[in-house]
C-alpha cells in the first residue's frame, strides 16, 4: 500500500477495528503524545533554525494483527523510518516513517544539498536518524516520564522497508497495541511539509492505559 | 568520592575502544575522557576531568545540547549527534591540520549505585568514511551526468536519424544506397516514383538490370568504376529507363562512402527527374536563339548595306540556326516584274548546275518554289520526288523547306533550304521559319519604301538646290541692274537740268529701285531663314540700340508722311537675340505702320506694361481687318495692301518678321481693328545671363558675385576644372571668368578645353589674374581669352567687361 493510501486509510478506520479508548483516555493519549512532540518541534527548532510545525491530528490504537490487515496490500511501497526498541514496563518499538520523497528533502534542505538525492548514503542516514531520534525521544520520554519507571531502549536504527515488514520481522505478538500517531510536519523555511506516522508498539494494554489514567489523574 | 574512583576505574575500559569516549555527569562534569580523546584533542584527562565540559568546549553551554541532553539523565532514551549536523562536536585536529569528522551517540548509564544517570558520549571518527562517500557522490554526479549527456546525445542522435529516416521517406529526391558491386540495398519512395519499381523490387538488383538503358551499361559500369576508384562526389546527367520502358534524363549526385580505413563500403545517390526540366530548359534556350536571330534581322535592316548584301547576310543567318537541321545550302528569291517571275537574289551551297538552271527568272509555276509563291503556304518534300522540276543528274539526294516570303498585301519572294534526304516535317521548325519569313517581309517592305523616299529626297534636294543658286542668281542678276539705274537716277537728279515733274519722276524711280531692292532682299532673307542656311547669332543686345536705327532707316519717311516715329524702350532692356534679324523685324513693323499711318498719326515702340521680355511695336493707323488678321503672318495667297499713301509692298515682310521671332524660340502677335491702329508685339523669351565663376578660392568667387549680383545675371560655380566641365553639362553659361591658377586642370588647360567643346567654342571667357602682363596672358590670348582682369576686381573695369558681353 502506498503512503497516501495508507494515510487515508487510517484516518477512514478511527472508528473501525479500534479498541475501546473513552473519550477521556483518548484526550489524554493526545496529550501525552502532544507534550512529546511539542518537545521534539522545540528542539527541532533550534537544531534546524527555522520554524518546525509538528501538529498531531489524530492519534488512534489499534491491534497489530487488525492493523497489518487494514494496511495489507499488494503494492505497499517502502518508506524510510526510524526506529528504536525499548523494554520495562512498557515495551515495543517507537517508529517514525517518512513518506516517500520527504526523508530525501529533508535532509537535503537541512545540508544545503541537492534535492533531488539518488541515494541515502550512511551520511544521510545519520542526518534522518538524528531528526527522528528527536521525533521519537519526544514521544517516547513522554511516556517514560509519565510511567515514572526506567524504560531501556536501544540506539535508534535507519530502515528502508514496508510497515507491515518492520512490525512483522520484529517477532511482536499480534495481540499488542499499535499507537498509530499522524502528525503533520511543515517547515516554511526549509518548504518541506507533508505527514508522518508515529506508531507505538505496546505488549500490554494494561500498562498502556495505567499510564493513560495516571496522567489523567495528575491533572 | 569513592565510589566515583570506582567508577572512574570502571570506565577505564574504555581506553582500549577505538572510538572518543567521554562521560559527564547531570551537572556537565567530565567524569571521563578516554585515551582516544586525549591522543585526538591534546586535552589530557587530568586537564578536563572533574570539571564542567563547557570550560574546554563552550558549545555544550548552549541550549541546543543541554536540553537534548537533560533527557539522558533522567534515563531516556539514546541521542544522535549526525556527523552532517555536528560535524565537530569534539574538535580532534588531525595531522594534516583538518579537523575530524565525528558521529556522536550519547546513552545513558547508570551510576554505581544506580541513582544517578550519566551520558556516555561515543564519537566515532567518520573522516574517512565521510570523504570517501563524498567521493563516491561525486563520482556517481559525474557518471550520471555522463550518463545523462550520452542519454541526450543518444536521443538526439535517435532524432536526427528519425528525421534524417522521414526526410529520406518524404523527399522528392530519389535516395539510393548500392553496394560496391552496383547493386541497390536501399530505395526510398522518391525513387519508386521516377522509376517505378516497389523497393522490393529493386532492392538486390544491379542497376544495369533494371535502370540503365541496354545501350549505356558498358559506359555505365566504367563510371561507376571511376567512381569506386576516384573516392570522389560525383555530379552528371544520364539518360535512365523506367520500368515501363521510358526513357528520362536523370541528374545523379553520387557519393562513395568510405570507411575509417579508407575503402569504399558503399554509394549513396540522390537523383531527381530533369527531363521536363531539361525541355523546358532547352525551350526557353530556343526561344531565346530565336529572338536573337530576329532581333539580329531587324538590326540587319537598320545597316547601311546594300540590298543584295541585305540579303546575303539574312541567308547566312537562317542557315546557321542552330536548332533547325538545315545544311548549309539555300537561297532566297524575290517577286519581279510585277509579281510574275522569281528573280534568285541570295545562294549559298549551290552547285553551279543548279545555278546556272536557276538564274534565269523563273515563272511561277516552276518547282517548289513556285508552289510556295502560287499557294502562298510552306512546301516540305523529304525527297527529290516529282515536285522538283528543276533536276539533273548530279543531284544529291535532299529534303527542302520552302517557305514564302509574304507581308499583308502581297507575297515578296520565297526561302528554299535545304535538309537532309527523310529529314522529318518539324511544325516547330516550320512555325519559326516562317516567323522570319514575315520579318523579312517586313524589312523588304521597309526597304523599298526607304529606296522611294530617298530617291525622292534626292530629287527635293536637287530641286532645292536649283532653286537656291536660282535665287542666287536670279537675286544677282535683278540687284545689278536695278543698283545701276539707282545710281543713274542719281546722276540725273545731281545734273541740274532736270524740271520739277522731272524730279518728281526721278524720285518715283528711285522709290521703286528701293522697294525692288527691298522686295529681293526680302525673297532672298525668307529663302535663308525658311531653307535653314541663315542661322541666328544670339548675343545680349540692347533693344533700344537697334530700334533706334530701324527708326532712323524711316525717319525721313515718318517725317514726310507727318508721322511721328519714337521708341520708349528703356537703355538697358536687354535681349537675348540676333541683332540683324531683330533690325529687320523692327524694320518691317516700324514700315508697316508708316505705310497704314496717316498725317498725325503716331508709332510708338514700348514695353507694355506687366511685361519683361515682350516689345510692342503701335500704330494709330488706319487698323487691320478681322478678314485679314488670320492670313497677316503667312507667305501663301499673299498680295500686299496699298498704305496710306498708296505705298505698295511684297506682302512678305509680317510672315518673314514672324519667322524670325520663332527662330528666337519667341513669336509674333498682333492685336488691331479697323481705324482704332494696330500693335505688333514681339514675344521675346525671357532669358537672364548666366556666369560661371571658376575659382578654388570660395572667398574670390563670393567677391566676384558680390561685384555683379547688381547686373541682375545667374551664377554657377565650381571649385576646379574638372567640376566646371561636369557643370556645363547641365546648363550653358553666357560669360566665364576663370582663374589662372588651379588645383588640378589650370586655367590655361580649363581654356583650352572650352574652345573645343563646340557649345562654349565661342562663349566669352575673362581670365582672373594676379598678373595682367603680357607674358603672362599671352598663353590665354592664344587660346581665345576675350579679357583679363585682375583679381582686385575693379568695379569700372569689371562692369565694362561684363557689359560689353552681356549688356
Amino acid at each position: 500500500m502506498n503512503w497516501r493510501k495508507l494515510s487515508k486509510k487510517l484516518w477512514l478506520r478511527t472508528t473501525d477495528n479500534q479498541m475501546e479508548l473513552n473519550d477521556n483516555r483518548a484526550d489524554a493519549l493526545k496529550e501525552i503524545i502532544n507534550i512529546g512532540v511539542g518537545r521534539a518541534a522545540s528542539t527541532l527548532n533550534e537544531l534546524l533554525s527555522s520554524h518546525i510545525v509538528l501538529h498531531v491530528p489524530s492519534v488512534n490504537i489499534y491491534r497489530e494483527s487488525e492493523f497489518l490487515e487494514s494496511i495489507k496490500s499488494d503494492d505497499s511501497e517502502k518508506l524510510s523510518t526510524v526506529h528504536l526498541h525499548f523494554q520495562g514496563n512498557l515495551a515495543g518499538i517507537a517508529l517514525m516513517a517518512f513518506p516517500p520523497g520527504m526523508a530525501a528533502n529533508l535532509v537535503a534542505a537541512v545540508t544545503e544539498d541537492d534535492f533531488d538525492l539518488i541515494d541515502f548514503d550512511s551520511v544521510r542516514i545519520a542526518t534522518l536518524c538524528e531528526i527522528g531520534n528527536i521525533i521519537l525521544n519526544g514521544v517516547t520520554g513522554s511516556f517514560a516520564n509519565l510511567l515514572e519507571q526506567r524504560l531501556y531502549y536501544s540506539l535508534p536504527q535507519y530502515r528502508e522497508d514496508c510497515i507491515d515488514n518492520m512490525l512483522l520481522s520484529a517477532g511482536n505478538d499480534p495481540d499488542d497495541l499499535i499507537v498509530v500517531m499522524q502528525a503533520h510536519f511543515s517547515t516554511e523555511e526549509l518548504s518541506i511539509e507533508g505527514d508522518i506516522m508515529v506508531l507505538f508498539e505496546v505488549t500490554s494494554f494494561d500498562s498502556l492505559f495505567s499510564i493513560v489514567d495516571n496522567f489523567i489523574d495528575s491533572i | 568520592m569513592q565510589g566515583k574512583d570506582s567508577e572512574v576505574k570502571l570506565f577505564s575500559a574504555f581506553d582500549y575502544v577505538p572510538f572518543g569516549v567521554f562521560i559527564i555527569d547531570s551537572a556537565f562534569t567530565v567524569l571521563f575522557w578516554n585515551r582516544c580523546l586525549e591522543e585526538w584533542t591534546g586535552v589530557a584527562r587530568s586537564e578536563i576531568e572533574n570539571n564542567h565540559i563547557g570550560d574546554h568546549y563552550p558549545h555544550f553551554n548552549k541550549k541546543i545540547y543541554a536540553n537534548r541532553i537533560e533527557g539522558i539523565f533522567e534515563f531516556g532514551p539514546p541521542l544522535i549527534f549526525s556527523s552532517q549536523l555536528h560535524r565537530h562536536l569534539i574538535p580532534s585536529p588531525m595531522e594534516n591540520g583538518n579537523l575530524r569528522i565525528q558521529q556522536t551517540t550519547v546513552t545513558s548509564i547508570p551510576s554505581l549505585d544506580n541513582k544517578e544517570a550519566y551520558a556516555l558520549f561515543a564519537i566515532h571518527d567518520v573522516t574517512d568514511e565521510t570523504r570517501r562517500i563524498m567521493d563516491y557522490r561525486k563520482m556517481r554526479d559525474r557518471a550520471i551526468t555522463e550518463v545523462e549527456e550520452r542519454k541526450k546525445a543518444e536521443d538526439a542522435l535517435k532524432k536526427s536519424e528519425e528525421k534524417f529516416s522521414l526526410h529520406v521517406q518524404q523527399t522528392p529526391l530519389g535516395v539510393i544506397r548500392w553496394n560496391t558491386d552496383f547493386v541497390v540495398t536501399a530505395w526510398n519512395p522518391a525513387a519508386e516514383k521516377i522509376f517505378g519499381y516497389a523497393d522490393k523490387e529493386a532492392i538486390g538488383k544491379d542497376a544495369r538490370q533494371i535502370i540503365i538503358p541496354l545501350s549505356k551499361s558498358k559506359e555505365a559500369g566504367k563510371v561507376w568504376s571511376e567512381l569506386i576508384e576516384n573516392k570522389e562526389s560525383t555530379l552528371r546527367r544520364s539518360e535512365n529507363v523506367t520500368k515501363d520502358g521510358r526513357t528520362i534524363l536523370c541528374e545523379w549526385h553520387n557519393t562513395p562512402l568510405i570507411d575509417n580505413s579508407g575503402k569504399v563500403i558503399a554509394v549513396a545517390s540522390f537523383v531527381q527527374n530533369v527531363t521536363d526540366q531539361v525541355e523546358a530548359e532547352e525551350l526557353i534556350k530556343r526561344n531565346h536563339l530565336e529572338e536573337e536571330i530576329l532581333n539580329y534581322l531587324l538590326s540587319l535592316s537598320l545597316e547601311d548595306i546594300s540590298y543584295n548584301e541585305l540579303l546575303d547576310r539574312c541567308l547566312d543567318e537562317i542557315l546557321s540556326i542552330p536548332f533547325i537541321p538545315l545544311k548549309s545550302s539555300g537561297a532566297i528569291f524575290v517577286v519581279e516584274k510585277e509579281g510574275e517571275i522569281l528573280r534568285m537574289i541570295s545562294h549559298r551551297g549551290l552547285g553551279a548546275r543548279l545555278l546556272e538552271l536557276c538564274k534565269e527568272d523563273l515563272p511561277f509555276d516552276q518547282c517548289l518554289c513556285g508552289r510556295a509563291i502560287a499557294d502562298e503556304e510552306t512546301v516540305f518534300t523529304d525527297c527529290n520526288n516529282d515536285r522538283h522540276n528543276i533536276r539533273y543528274e548530279e543531284i544529291k539526294p535532299h529534303a527542302h523547306y520552302c517557305i514564302p516570303i509574304k507581308s499583308k498585301k502581297e507575297v515578296l519572294g520565297v526561302i528554299n533550304l535545304y535538309l537532309d534526304e527523310g529529314a522529318k516535317r518539324d511544325e516547330n521548325d516550320i512555325e519559326f521559319l516562317e516567323t522570319i519569313a514575315a520579318t523579312l517581309a517586313g524589312i523588304l517592305e521597309r526597304r523599298k519604301i526607304e529606296e522611294a523616299l530617298r530617291q525622292a529626297k534626292e530629287v527635293a534636294e536637287e530641286a532645292n538646290r536649283l532653286k537656291d543658286k536660282f535665287v542666287s542668281l536670279v537675286s544677282h542678276d535683278l540687284k545689278n541692274p536695278i543698283y545701276r539705274i539707282a545710281g543713274y537716277l542719281d546722276l540725273i537728279e545731281a545734273s541740274q537740268q532736270i524740271s520739277d515733274q522731272g524730279k518728281d519722276m526721278i524720285e518715283e524711280g528711285k522709290i521703286a529701285c528701293n522697294d525692288m531692292t527691298s522686295l529681293i532682299n526680302e525673297i532672298l532673307n525668307m529663302n535663308r531663314i525658311r531653307g535653314g542656311i541663315m542661322h541666328p547669332n544670339y548675343s545680349f543686345v540692347h533693344a533700344d540700340k537697334i530700334a533706334q536705327q530701324a527708326i532712323r532707316n524711316y525717319a525721313i519717311l515718318a517725317r514726310e508722311k507727318g508721322i511721328t516715329l519714337k521708341s520708349s524702350l528703356p537703355s538697358d532692356f536687354r535681349l537675348y537675340g540676333d541683332k540683324r534679324l531683330i533690325l529687320e523685324v523692327f524694320r518691317n513693323l516700324i514700315s508697316n505702320g508708316v505705310k497704314f499711318c496717316n498725317r498725325g498719326d503716331s508709332i510708338d515702340i514700348y514695353i507694355p506694361q506687366g511685361e519683361s521680355s515682350v516689345i510692342a511695336v503701335s500704330d494709330t493707323g488706319i487698323g487691320i481687318e478681322k478678314s485679314r488678321m488670320e492670313a497677316l503672318f503667312k507667305y501663301d495667297e499673299k498680295s500686299s495692301t496699298r498704305g496710306t499713301s498708296d505705298e505698295g509692298g511684297s506682302g512678305l515682310g509680317l510672315p518673314l518678321s514672324h519667322d524670325i521671332m520663332i527662330s528666337h524660340y519667341g513669336d509674333l502677335t498682333v492685336s488691331s481693328s479697323p481705324a482704332n491702329g494696330t500693335t505688333f508685339y514681339m514675344n521675346f523669351p525671357h532669358i537672364k545671363p548666366s556666369i560661371m565663376i571658376v575659382d578654388d578660392d570660395e572667398s574670390m568667387r563670393d567677391l566676384l558675385k558680390g561685384r555683379l549680383e547688381k547686373m541682375d545675371v545667374s551664377f554657377i560655380e565650381a571649385g576646379n576644372g574638372e567640376e566646371a566641365i561636369q557643370c556645363l553639362e547641365r546648363a550653358l553659361p553666357h560669360l566665364i571668368f576663370i582663374d589662372t591658377h588651379m588645383p588640378g586642370m589650370s586655367g590655361l588647360e580649363l581654356l583650352e578645353r572650352l574652345r573645343n567643346i563646340p557649345d562654349t567654342e565661342k562663349t566669352p571667357v575673362i581670365v582672373v589674374s594676379v598678373d595682367k602682363s603680357m607674358e603672362a596672358m599671352d598663353g590665354f590670348t592664344q587660346l581665345g581669352a576675350d579679357d583679363f582682369i585682375e583679381k582686385t576686381f575693379d568695379k569700372d573695369e569689371l562692369s565694362s567687361i561684363v557689359s560689353r558681353f552681356i549688356c
